[in-house]
């Protein structure tokens, strides 16, 4: 070893030090309105069992640290992630976990909440949307983009939410997709006399962005079977990224009288102070030399 | 060549063909375990970075448990192209020298990292390097530097250019049929081509 190396695993341990030190996973306990305990949940979230980077228990970790009181976990036509995950957080102190699946085809997305037994895709929506019921699980429509209406349109009314906050609202390109054909979905089936529970969801796979956009559920108790009665009987809001509110008339009005604010979360590596920030460079610089110190054994070697 | 020059340097540098032969069969062996927890330690705190912020022992952990699939895979795939490619030389030093060829993808998944860390606004930050082009020439610059520097391994390894490129092809397919394999076993790709099974 040498001693540059040394010096750099030192500067890397410095950064792991100040990570655990600076790293903050207090959940706020949720506040109450309108007779309703309010939690906060970040309602669409992959692992790297498909697409994303994280594992499930490091989901639970970074959902804590986002102050999340509930995440559910919807893996691409995949459940088990979200079984880990749960167990994970019900070990080590919450959140509460739903355990879903994004049912995922060329035609549609849509979640599957409080399910035992994976639901795959099939051509016909409404089979799958019978397969979720059958379960006792909830099913609500993902980011329902114009792409997806000719499968999803003529089953809206059976269906139990849908997304109406998603992170392509914030201008994220990404080819035909606009936040306002979410909202056009969205308004059609109240124009047909059908609330979809709205759904604020950030659709995570990796990076800081756990939580960029939440679905305050007004729930009786903090449970995970409150937590689906809430959903079921559709008191959600949520907020758009204009500050309008969306969801359950009556908690709207009861949030509107008694103003509501999400609870402060980093999804902008902004840290905790200064000792935090130089503590994260120690930790990327230390990596860095480590793998720039650890000699190549080239010219001794090839003459040995 | 200077001593302060790390493994991953030499391997990243031209010429190419010079890293293979650079150490000695049972030098490069003993750098094996060094090697792969190099690889799910880099991960580690790829992850832990992007998604912290900093590094935090949990997901550094986390991470390289669960990605260990990955240099697992590659080493299946390395075998199978060893085997494609009739090369006589020793799996253990020839994987430790394919581990010790990964540098371009450290420094792509650590300047990520370091976009998160420095950048003044984060999301704006990727959307002009992903607008700009930065990011995906950055990406192929890495698959192909990458690529070129495996090719290099193998060429040492493998009797004729032949076998060489039998033996790329080996790798890629069997690592990228594993890969598809998961998915489609896992039924999460076939449905986005609309076959529904």
């Amino acid at each position: 070893m040498t001693r540059a190396f040394a010096a750099a695993a030192l500067v890397f341990a410095l950064g792991v030090a100040g990570g655990v030190a600076w790293d903050v996973r207090e959940v706020p306990p949720p506040e109450r309105r309108d007779g309703y305990v309010v939690l906060e949940a970040e309602m669409h979230a992959h692992t790297r069992f498909s697409d994303g980077f994280l594992s499930p228990f490091d989901l639970v970790i970074h959902a804590r640290r986002q102050g999340l009181h509930v995440i559910a976990v919807t893996e691409h036509n995949l459940v088990f992630p979200g079984l880990m995950a749960r167990w994970f957080a019900r070990a080590t102190g919450g959140p509460i976990v739903i355990v879903g699946e994004e049912v995922t085809s060329s035609r549609y997305h849509a979640h599957a909440y409080g399910i035992r037994d994976r639901v795959l895709p099939t051509y016909d929506p409404a089979t799958v949307i019978d397969r979720v019921h059958a379960q006792g699980g909830l099913i609500v429509a993902a980011h329902p983009v114009r792409e997806f209406w000719p499968a999803l349109v003529p089953v809206r009314e059976r269906l139990d939410g849908a997304e109406i906050m998603h992170p392509i609202a914030f201008g994220s390109a990404r080819g035909a997709w606009s936040w306002s054909q979410m909202a056009e979905f969205y308004d059609g089936s109240l124009a047909n006399g059908h609330r979809l529970t709205a759904i604020g969801a950030s659709d995570y796979h990796f990076f800081s962005f756990l939580g960029l956009c939440r679905t305050w559920i007004f729930a009786r108790e903090a449970t995970e079977g409150g937590v689906m009665e809430a959903l079921r009987a559709g008191r959600t809001v949520v907020q758009d990224h204009r500050g309008a509110l969306w969801g359950d008339p009556a908690r709207v009005a009861a949030l509107r009288a008694h103003p509501y604010r999400a609870k402060e979360h980093d999804v902008g590596y902004r840290g905790n102070g200064t000792g935090d920030r130089v503590a994260r460079a120690l930790g990327w610089l230390g990596m860095i030399g480590m793998l720039a110190f650890r000699r190549g054994r080239s010219g001794r070697d090839r003459h040995a | 060549m200077s001593s302060w020059r790390s493994e991953w340097v030499d391997a990243m540098t031209p010429p190419f063909a010079r890293f293979p032969r650079a150490e000695a069969d049972e030098v490069a062996a003993r750098a094996l375990p060094w090697r792969a927890g190099a690889m799910l330690l880099v991960l580690g705190v790829f992850v832990s970075l992007t998604t912290a912020g900093r590094v935090v022992p949990a997901h550094v952990v986390g991470t390289a448990l669960m990605w260990s699939f990955l240099p697992a895979l590659q080493a299946l795939a390395l075998r199978v192209a060893l085997a494609a490619g009739r090369s006589e030389a020793p799996f253990r030093a020839t994987l430790s020298r394919y581990y010790a060829g990964h540098g371009p993808w450290y420094a792509l998944l650590l300047a990520t990292a370091g976009v998160c860390l420095f950048a003044p606004e984060v999301g704006n930050g990727f959307r002009w390097l992903l607008q700009s082009g930065v990011l995906p020439v950055a990406l192929v610059v890495t698959l192909l530097w990458g690529g070129t520097i495996q090719v290099a391994l193998l060429r040492a390894v493998c009797p004729t250019p032949g076998r060489t490129a039998l033996a790329a092809a080996a790798f890629y397919f069997t690592l990228g049929g594993c890969i598809a394999g998961w998915y489609i076993a896992a039924g999460a790709l076939l449905p986005l081509f609309g076959v529904f099974l």
